[in-house]
């Protein structure tokens, strides 16, 4: 395996760790993932309480 | 003689206020009160409901509630609000103010740190957000609707620490009439904030000096924000607001929240009277010579009566005392009083019903709005017409005119339609594509060319190039409609639409304002699920909910282009234009459904005040761009490329974890296998066809990605399916289960069970529907 393949890896695993953790952030905000303003708000309201 | 057999251009004195319970209560709390003039504006398109002037302002009643109010003919008086030139200028009482005056209290702050809580309350469309988004920069959605706010939403006040300021919902009065009403009171009565800031329109203020009154009741200090007053002066009024100040007995701020205009001085007067815990200088609203004090006297009995309770329940003893007499079963029940107390109320309510000659209710609404009339005749110079509501009036005559009304609400939609789907966001969409292509093609060559790994290569380009990728480019679709759906809201144009179509929507058991959560639907279900907070009727509510995943919402249109660009390039438009038709359509019959079986009766009454129409904010709309494309990225980096690697991943190996040449072979295949049966009549029993439908429950988007991935090898959709399993999977897609971010919504909206009803019907409504799509074309010899 090259360098570049190995750079590749771990970039991709990077992304996907990432995404992960944006997706598991979402779903703490009471199951919402839309991210849209009134429910992100909503969400954040719901977190801070 | 009632309200119903005014004709347009006539007024009337209200002789008598109808009906029953809370919805006599809120139009008691609107000002439709004995002795209040009306003048009727027009009747909806269909002839109901009616629009009506009172206090100055429009409201929408359906015709068969304006049957229940006796009216009177009379000669409309030149202005609806008694004022006069205040003739000297008085002094500043100076309330709120460090130094000067401390009417109660001892003028003691609160111990430093001590965390100045404040709610922002106010009437619907007065302003609020726009008030809260200037004192805590931060950029919460506003609208040209009532109702925008749905829920509470909490910051600090720039520059001030130690405060946290809450933007509550819109509400007329503190009797619980809606979900969002109740939100707002429980707020002030259970979480006592330090101080109220609340928040009045100055060119509507009659109405609004209404909830105020009942506010000052309360004994909480408050500083109240005169909001528009660069309407009010602009058009030729005035407001004497040191007499206000001294007629209140709270710090009266003249402000034009959406300039930024006097948001300084209201934020002093709000940190002081927080700090030094001023209370209003003035409770008591009840004029001890209106006939013979009756309202006064059984107000002061019953504070007496009830004190002790009230005090042991943790509530001010005068809005409690207000309550009792109106009924409010909730602050009774919170009293807890004896029955020798309670019978001993009733008594004492009676006889001022006797001695008033007025009910309970509209007894206390009259004391109140008598008191507001003597603030304004005091303080008020009522500007002429303004410029705003002049352009409404010559607006509506087309936008709600009784010919013309539903032609231009056609036109309006087709147009939005047309823009986004065939001309802004198709030729954008066209750009960014080649873009994202042009990208694939770069990134595939430098790829080869550096010799990388053959599998890295495939999951590079065939995972996340082809499933990102293909999505990214329907980015400008989906915000070209939005910014459509935020300028027809913002200009106060989806409240006339919710005035017109509340005929038709009540055939379905709807009531007018439900149009609201439906056209956002096109948009996302998850903010038209909240926005249904606004319905006042739980039975509404509910139903509004169940039938927004039949509005088919941005995120499934990528699924749409996709398969009319593979298979019926050639009509394009109608093929979109029946998709969305098929779902207003299929959600019609499911309301009928709706309302012969589970949602009996009727939809309740319409009443809804009709804003002006106003230029939608640049800034605001921009603001809502910049975060649906900011959401539609996010999600394209999260979701869908999660799912287009695992995808990509399950279909390249096998359960051996090798590389499998055939992805029939997959482990994604083997799994898939198992659903496909349940697939197979509606044409649809390939792995890779209900892999992709799997996928869309986590975003809808993520159906065309993953497609593309399993397809992309084989030359692309279209050379793998007929046209007619093509029209039966997207009568699937438009109708299936809503995404999981809808469904939580729905979750947090109704309740668990309710989510997963909605999951499964949503199911079984889309595979009937395929199934009769495919039944026909076959039937046509298309298969």
């Amino acid at each position: 395996m090259d360098l570049i393949d190995i750079i590749l890896i771990a970039a991709i695993v990077l992304c996907f760790a990432s995404a992960i953790r944006k997706v598991i952030k979402m779903k703490k905000n009471g199951g919402c993932s839309c991210g849209c303003r009134d429910c992100e708000k909503d969400c954040s309201y719901r977190e801070s309480r | 003689m009632t309200l119903k057999d005014l004709k347009i251009g006539n007024t009337a004195s209200v002789t008598s206020v109808g009906g029953s319970g809370a919805l006599r209560q809120h139009f008691l709390d609107m000002g439709i009160i004995p002795g209040a003039e009306v003048t009727v504006v027009k009747y909806a398109p269909m002839g109901d409901p009616v629009e009506i002037m009172i206090h100055g302002y429009e409201l929408t009643l359906r015709l068969d509630d304006a049957a229940e109010i006796g009216v009177e003919p009379c000669e409309a008086s030149s202005s609806s609000g008694a004022v006069r030139t205040p003739d000297r200028k008085n002094e500043h009482p100076g309330l709120g103010e460090g130094g000067r005056f401390h009417p109660k209290g001892s003028g003691d702050p609160l111990p430093e740190g001590t965390t100045l809580t404040f709610a922002l309350v106010g009437n619907q469309n007065s302003g609020k957000t726009t008030l809260f988004n200037q004192l805590t920069g931060s950029r919460q959605h506003v609208g040209n609707f009532p109702g925008v706010t749905v829920d509470r939403k909490d910051g600090a006040i720039i520059g001030q620490d130690d405060t946290l300021i809450t933007d509550l919902p819109g509400i007329y009065s503190m009797s619980p009439y809606s979900s969002e009403e109740l939100v707002s009171r429980d707020f002030v009565l259970k979480e006592k904030p330090r101080a109220i800031i609340n928040i009045v329109d100055a060119t509507n203020i009659e109405r609004n000096l209404y909830l105020t009154i009942q506010l000052l009741e309360m004994g909480i200090p408050m500083v109240i924000a005169l909001n528009m007053m660069d309407e009010v002066t602009g058009n030729g009024g005035s407001i004497d607001v040191n007499t206000m100040e001294s007629m209140l007995g709270v710090p009266v701020v003249p402000i034009a929240a959406i300039r930024n205009q006097g948001i300084s001085e209201l934020v002093e007067h709000a940190v002081h009277i927080a700090k030094y815990q001023e209370r209003p200088a003035r409770q008591d609203f009840c004029d001890e010579s209106d006939h013979g004090g009756a309202v006064h006297r059984c107000l002061h009995a019953v504070i007496h009566l009830i004190d002790d309770h009230a005090k042991a329940a943790g509530l001010p003893v005068r809005f409690a005392a207000s309550k009792v007499i109106e009924g409010d079963q909730l602050i009774i029940d919170q009293l807890g009083l004896d029955q020798n107390e309670k019978e001993m109320l009733e008594h004492i309510t009676l006889q001022m019903e006797k001695e008033r000659g007025l009910d309970r209710s509209a007894a206390m609404a009259d004391m109140r709005f008598s008191f507001i009339m003597n603030v304004c005749s005091a303080c008020v110079i009522k500007p002429r017409e303004n410029k705003e509501h002049a352009r409404s009036r010559k607006l509506d005559s087309l936008l709600t005119g009784k010919y013309t009304a539903i032609p231009v609400f056609i036109i309006v939609m087709g147009l939005v339609f047309f823009l986004t789907f065939g001309v802004i966001g198709a030729f954008l969409q066209d750009i960014l594509a080649r873009g994202v292509d042009a990208l694939t093609v770069v990134v595939d060559n430098a790829l080869t060319a550096g010799g990388v790994n053959e599998i890295l290569h495939g999951l590079i380009i065939g995972g996340i190039f082809e499933g990102v990728g293909s999505v990214l480019s329907f980015l400008p679709i989906i915000v070209t409609m939005f910014f459509f759906l935020s300028l027809l809201e913002d200009s106060g144009y989806i409240a006339r639409v919710a005035f017109f179509m509340d005929k038709l929507l009540r055939k379905l058991g709807l009531s007018g304002r439900s149009i609201v959560p439906l056209l956002i639907g096109f948009g996302c279900t998850v903010p038209a699920v909240m926005s249904s907070r606004t319905l006042p009727s739980e039975r509404d509510r509910r139903m509004t909910i169940l039938l927004t995943p039949f509005m088919s919402c941005t995120a499934k249109l990528p699924i749409y282009a996709f398969f009319v660009n593979a298979f019926f390039a050639r009509y394009k438009a109608l093929v979109m234009i029946c998709l969305y038709l098929g779902g207003i359509i299929v959600g019609i019959l499911v309301a009928l459904l709706y309302k012969k079986t589970w949602f009996k009766g009727e939809a309740v009454p319409f009443v809804m005040e009709l804003p002006n129409y106003r230029i939608p904010s640049a800034k605001n709309v921009l603001q809502l761009l910049w975060e649906k494309a900011k959401d539609f990225l996010q999600r394209a980096f999260s979701v869908i490329l999660i799912a287009s690697i695992v995808v990509w991943f399950l279909k390249s190996f096998d359960f051996r974890f090798d590389l499998v040449e055939d992805p029939g072979q997959s482990i994604l295949a083997a799994i898939a296998g198992i659903l496909a049966p349940v697939f197979r009549p509606l044409g649809l029993g390939s792995w890779q066809i209900v892999t992709s439908l799997i996928s869309g429950f986590m975003a809808k988007e993520s159906v065309v990605s993953v497609l593309e991935v399993l397809f992309g090898a084989q030359g692309g959709v279209s050379s793998v399916m007929s046209p007619l399993a093509a029209a039966s999977l997207l009568a699937f897609s438009l109708l299936y289960t809503p995404c999981v971010a809808a469904i939580a919504s729905i979750r947090r909206e109704l309740g668990r069970k309710s989510a997963l009803y909605v999951v499964i019907w949503q199911c079984a409504v889309a595979w009937a529907a395929a199934l009769i799509v495919r039944l026909i074309g076959m039937a046509l010899g298309l298969g």
